[in-house]
């Protein structure tokens, strides 16, 4: 399937409001979604979301012959599968850009950055070696995927125990997870991807970026940061001005934001150690229950709008403007309100109706949910 | 190669360049009679050849054609004795094509590709001899060919490699513009900048190799840039010089001097 083309009014919509810094989900231009890292029951699985976008990362291993280059490091392997579960203009085969991108840079981020101790995998030279595969599944698509995937990818690797191994006269023993406690990986650094979205010939520099953000934008930049103030890798695609400024503005923020996001992954990683520990019900089992594994929710438009309109056929419900904080003017169209206690719609035939519905998180859109007419 | 220094007391690089000068830059415009545009860059001792062809129908992907603007169409191939081990690149492997995904993004946006919608513009690349910054070189010798195909752009596509020298007796690292082989491989971090020069906008930037501390990253960017822009002088006089030879021989052969 093709991806859905973004109509002109939609571009254009978005970047005017770029161009006064307002974002369409509400955010501020340097806000960042809600991350949220959940541990699975085994070591080495674990589930990231950035708002709406969750990525599924899981590490496993093998003892495999070392490549004859390197005939005492370790072997890792990094796979990022875009299945059309994420979105539907995804393949299964591994073709598309995107892919290709996110696959590359994360290979050169934790790879290339040398980011594990692979000489610690060593179990005997040029013969066996410990293989790392970490392989991440896009579960949802909804802008920044090579973020989510570098976050899931650290913390999939920091969680992952590899069984003890020990070289006897007889071979090679391996023992199991019961007999004696699993060894997790040696991390050097700690990279984290982090992406800017550019606009507006490098005027506007949106963090985060959302889906639709990400494909109107001039230009997507993307930083690979670690904890000691290095760039692991850097990506810049389409086309903006003043670069080097650009990466000096973008360096900054990247840093911070990748500390932070190493905080809470070594805090996740705490709080999961402790759960382990305790023998309490720990994996997926609390996302399940919140209903927040699979659902949708669509993110709720609010816009300020500034001008008042003539309303051009009936009177208004006074009684919903009240409730309405921001958003003013009604003329023919629909709008939702931020506070859902009410639903106000208007078209320029039927007689107005307020309908009063309970605190729901998801609201029927009709169609064009992210289009809202102002006429 | 151990004691092998980056940069020596002297200042001098491991081919006796200073640390802010390009590689001895020799071009030829059209050398090929089949395309619509080709040229041969040497950049040092990296041999690139570039072909064009457009731009024209799309036959077989009928899929790819964009109504408003041409699609483009890049392929990047290192030959097999390019390097000093002869080495067999498979063609579709994640490294080659994430050349021609990176090459396919720059030239889209240096293309005037509004002009020819529903076309194809493919550019073909060719590494016969590999001394580092080749993907580098690869980008101002398709420039150069799409000159020679007529195809508009916005500006000079111009590309440049700069690196960090590990800094020496208590100095500062020095930033190195345009590296070669040695360079690349002996360590330390690549940046691989692609600029429109004078519309001063970056179009491609890359960071490979070792890491790269945040305090450096804004000398290495700027020699970069600069570096590109020098390379632009280098491909405008090249170009000027081609067309009044084309132009020369056109009056010689007696046709006018009318494009």
């Amino acid at each position: 399937m093709k991806e859905p083309i973004i109509s002109n009014c939609e571009k254009a919509f978005l970047l005017e409001a770029i161009s006064e810094s307002r974002r369409l989900d509400g955010r501020g231009m340097f806000d960042y979604r809600d991350l949220s890292i959940r541990f699975g029951k085994d070591y080495g699985c674990c589930e990231v979301s950035m708002g709406q976008t969750r990525v599924l990362g899981q590490v496993s291993c093998e003892i495999q012959q070392p490549k004859a280059t390197r005939p005492n490091e370790g072997l890792l392997h990094i796979n990022v599968g875009l299945s059309p579960m994420g979105a539907p203009h995804f393949e299964t085969g591994r073709q598309s850009i995107s892919s290709i991108q996110l696959n590359r840079l994360l290979e050169k981020c934790i790879k290339d950055s040398k980011c594990i101790d692979l000489e610690s995998l060593c179990i005997v030279a040029e013969e066996k070696v410990w293989c790392i595969r970490l392989d991440l599944n896009i579960l949802n698509h909804e802008g920044n995927l090579i973020d989510c995937a570098s976050v899931a990818a650290l913390a999939a690797l920091s969680h992952f125990r590899r069984p003890d191994v020990e070289l006897t006269s007889e071979g090679l023993i391996i023992y199991e997870a019961a007999v004696k406690e699993p060894i997790p990986l040696g991390i050097k650094h700690t990279p984290i991807c982090v992406s800017f979205a550019i606009f507006n010939k490098g005027k506007n520099i949106v963090v985060d970026p959302s889906e639709l953000e990400e494909r109107v934008a001039e230009a997507e930049f993307t930083l690979g940061v670690n904890g000691y103030k290095e760039l692991c890798g850097v990506h810049l695609s389409g086309s903006t001005q003043s670069g080097p400024t650009i990466v000096r503005q973008c360096a900054n923020k990247a840093l911070k934001r990748a500390v932070s996001v190493v905080a809470l992954i070594k805090e996740t990683l705490a709080k999961d150690s402790e759960l382990r520990g305790s023998n309490t019900e720990r994996g997926f089992v609390e996302c399940v229950r919140q209903g927040t594994i699979t659902s949708h929710g669509t993110p709720k438009i609010c816009l300020p709008i500034k001008h008042k309109l003539p309303v051009e056929t009936m009177e208004t419900n006074h009684e919903d403007e009240s409730s309405c904080d921001e958003v003013e003017v009604i003329g023919s169209g629909t709008v939702e309100l931020k506070n859902s206690s009410v639903l106000a719609t208007d078209t320029a035939e039927q007689v107005m109706e307020v309908e009063e519905k309970p605190k729901v998180e998801e609201i029927a859109l009709s169609d064009d949910e992210d289009e809202v007419q102002i006429l | 190669m151990a004691g092998l220094q980056l940069l020596s007391e002297y200042g001098l690089r491991v081919d006796g360049r200073r640390p802010n000068e390009l590689r001895q830059i020799r071009c030829k415009m059209g050398v090929f009679s089949q395309p619509d545009g080709s040229a041969y860059l040497e950049q040092g001792n990296t041999k690139v050849l570039a072909a064009v062809y457009g731009p024209h129908e799309v036959r077989l992907n009928r899929s790819k054609t964009h109504h408003d603007r041409a699609y483009i169409n890049c392929q990047f191939s290192m030959a097999v004795f390019s390097t000093s081990e002869r080495k067999r690149r498979p063609r579709g492997d994640r490294k080659s094509q994430e050349m021609d995904m990176n090459l396919n993004q720059i030239f889209e946006s240096a293309i005037r590709t509004e002009l020819y919608p529903r076309s194809r513009i493919d550019i073909y690349l060719e590494v016969l001899q590999a001394d580092g910054s080749n993907f580098s070189a690869c980008v101002n010798a398709a420039t150069l060919a799409l000159i020679d195909a007529g195809i508009p752009l916005k500006d000079y596509v111009c590309s440049c490699t700069s690196t960090l020298a590990p800094s020496q007796g208590g100095a500062p690292p020095t930033p190195m513009v345009d590296v070669n082989h040695v360079e690349e491989t002996l360590g330390g971090p690549g940046l691989n900048m692609s600029t429109l020069p004078r519309l001063d906008s970056v179009v491609h930037l890359e960071l490979s190799g070792t890491r790269l501390h945040l305090s450096h990253i804004d000398p290495v960017a700027e020699k970069a840039s600069t570096g590109a822009a020098d390379i632009m002088a280098v491909l405008d006089k090249a170009v000027r010089g081609h067309v009044a030879q084309c132009l020369h021989a056109r009056e010689l052969s007696g046709q006018g001097a009318d494009a």
